[in-house]
């Protein structure tokens, strides 16, 4: 019998689901999503993913789902899992290939809509003439050096920022300062720093963006105020990694981690859920690596923010200070950080895996920036490019049941070989231009892949970790152009 | 057939695995070495097509793994790399494979040159998912999963 065929799922109320500990699982799995969701999620293996997660040593807490999960390597995306820093393991299968993709999103003192869809159509085009996006993107104009590069993997946004790439400001904006401080560069091969060398500053491929949005809807006014969020108000969206460094580090690491997952003696029910428990030499050298990744996607996502302040000057031919272009917040989405939590009345010591998701730490957390610390911290989900994008905030439910863990964003529902399908005979372009929303992609293929249907839809996700209470919505956004890359 | 199904893939030298979000081939061959052969020019025909691509240049290549699924997600990410590094674009390849387990290869191609050639796909990785080669009723048959 299958590990499928064993799986129950046990209702707990609205927007959680139970699949109980069975066989080789050390504790329960737990699914946030409405009972609408549940065919799509049992359609691919996502839920043996979340009972596979459960069977690793040293886990604390459950092995939990987000609502947009789906299936990924090791872990589901939309995965979260904390283990013991003593009995506990750290997995690459529980972060990703893409390390720290993830999202910030910038306000403006600028009323979109008074802008009209021409000046949209010309900002998105100017975007894409001054962010390199695409295929084997890179900025012909800037090289790294291998000491410059140690910078970026030593400091992430603080390198960019110490070389002109936005303020101080925006370094207390971005989660963990935007520099991840015990990543160790030396732990990253000569292999992953040549991929990486030529990338920084590029958008990459598939479903990564930049969109310029209006804010269509406020939720919570006082919350939306400390965020400097305004009804009208032009926005815009940076969603980006760590590029071929992060990946190359994921497929170096499985390959240590593989042989250490033997040495360990630990069972697996799937290879890519290789690990190492988090104090060994190896699991150790997974981090500091993975955190040197980390933060070349925070530089990365910062001096894409500083080229959209750039292009945004030029544009309007008024500073961007004049603008008002500043950043909200910079979340991470794929990423195993070491914090403190308290659990079943206990403080304690873990590694928190969150896959395809978004920490949403609450209302006093340390660290959330002073400026939103009363009110706790932003969370951002970026939908479709047609739909819809969220601002959330983190709430003291998310700490007590999700590790201070929210999801990431819609989730993909449709095989890029089905959206090929579906688009047959249709203008994708013209779709959306039809919606209000311009867009650009470096291929014709990659807008096809990433339309609207190909997705959930976001405000069902958004839904559910209201209804569960592990983040509440602040306002809503809606696209008018996207740079797709 | 997907728009980024090449001419390679008309040919039968390769079956598309369909995987949400990914995209994966098999392959399948009477020697091993040619199903390493053509795992990777299924991988540069889905990447940006074999027939835009010339034999201009060479790049040696040497691989080992400690099994032989293993050496095919690593021989692929090889090229992945090559591809990454030196925006090297492969149509021709020959493989030597040796015992336990390494794969020595020849790839004849060229850079990728924008005014010439589509690119398709990007990999971001090559992942150990559903990674197989396997032997039955005398021919192999490898298969691999892209992270895209």
């Amino acid at each position: 019998m299958s590990v499928k065929d064993r799986l129950r799922l046990e209702r707990i109320d609205g927007w959680r689901w139970k699949i109980p500990r069975t066989g080789a699982m050390r504790t329960d799995g737990i699914i946030y999503a409405a009972e609408k969701m549940l065919d799509a999620i049992r359609q691919d293996q996502a839920m043996d993913q979340v009972a596979n997660v459960a069977c690793l040593p040293g886990i604390v807490g459950y092995s939990m789902a987000m609502p947009d999960v789906h299936w990924g390597y090791g872990f589901p995306i939309g995965g979260v899992a904390a283990f013991s820093v003593d009995e506990g393991i750290v997995s690459p299968g529980g972060v990703g290939y893409d390390i720290n993709c993830g999202v910030r999103l910038m306000t403006s003192h600028l009323q979109a809509l008074e802008l009209g869809a021409e000046k949209i159509r010309d900002l998105v085009t100017a975007l894409f003439r001054n962010i390199p996006s695409g295929v084997g993107s890179s900025r012909k104009d800037f090289k790294l050096s291998e000491a410059e590069l140690d910078g970026v993997l030593l400091k992430g946004a603080q390198w960019a920022v110490s070389k002109g790439f936005g303020d101080a400001l925006d370094l207390e904006r971005i989660e963990e300062g935007g520099c991840i401080p015990w990543a160790d560069p030396a732990q990253v091969s000569a292999k992953a720093r040549a991929r990486g060398r030529s990338q920084l500053g590029t958008l990459g491929s598939g479903n990564h963006f930049v969109e310029i949005g209006v804010v269509e809807e406020i939720y919570e006014p006082k919350t939306a105020e400390v965020f400097g969020l305004f009804q009208g108000q032009l926005t815009v969206f940076v969603h980006t990694g760590s590029r071929g460094l992060g990946h190359q580090v994921c497929d170096d690491f499985i390959r240590v981690l593989l042989k250490s997952t033997q040495k360990y003696g630990i069972d697996l029910p799937d290879k890519q859920l290789c690990c190492a428990p988090v104090a060994s030499l190896e699991g150790q050298s997974y981090l500091g690596a993975m955190g040197a990744a980390a933060n070349f996607a925070f530089a990365n996502r910062q001096m894409i923010s500083h080229w959209v302040r750039e292009t945004f000057e030029q544009f309007f031919g008024q500073s961007s200070e004049r603008l008002g272009l500043s950043l909200l917040y910079d979340v991470c989405h794929n990423m195993a950080k070491i914090e403190e939590h308290v659990w079943q009345g206990q403080r304690r010591k873990l590694c928190v895996h969150r896959k395809g998701a978004t920490r949403a730490f609450s209302a006093g957390h340390e660290a959330i920036p002073e400026a939103y610390r009363s009110v706790g911290q932003p969370v951002l989900i970026p939908g479709d490019m047609g739909r819809y994008s969220y601002v959330l905030v983190g709430t003291d439910r998310a700490m007590e049941d999700t590790f201070g863990s929210t999801c990431h964003g819609a989730g993909r529902v449709l095989s890029r070989h089905q959206a090929v399908k579906s688009a047959k005979g249709r203008s994708i372009v013209k779709e959306m231009e039809d919606r209000g929303v311009f867009v650009l992609g470096a291929s014709k293929a990659t807008l096809v892949e990433e339309m609207p249907e190909a997705y959930k839809d976001v405000s069902d996700v958004v839904e559910v970790v209201a209804q569960a209470g592990i983040s509440r919505p602040v306002a809503k956004l809606r696209p008018l152009g996207v740079m797709k890359g | 057939m997907s728009w980024y199904e090449g001419e390679a893939m008309d040919q039968g030298w390769y079956e598309i695995i369909h995987h949400t979000a990914d995209v994966g081939l098999r392959v399948h061959g009477p020697h091993l070495r040619h199903v390493f052969e053509k795992a990777a020019l299924g991988f540069y025909d889905l990447m940006a097509g074999l027939t835009a691509i010339e034999e201009r240049q060479v790049r040696h290549v040497h691989v080992e793994a400690e099994a032989l699924d293993e050496l095919l997600v690593r021989w692929l990410s090889e090229l992945l790399y090559l591809f990454d590094v030196e925006n090297f674009l492969g149509k021709k390849v020959a493989v030597v494979l040796e015992p336990s387990w390494h794969v020595k290869a020849t790839v004849h191609g060229e850079v990728f040159d924008p005014q010439r050639h589509e690119l398709k796909l990007l990999y971001k990785a090559v992942t150990y998912h559903m990674a197989s080669v396997e032997f039955r009723n005398g021919f192999w048959t490898a298969q691999v999963i892209f992270d895209i």
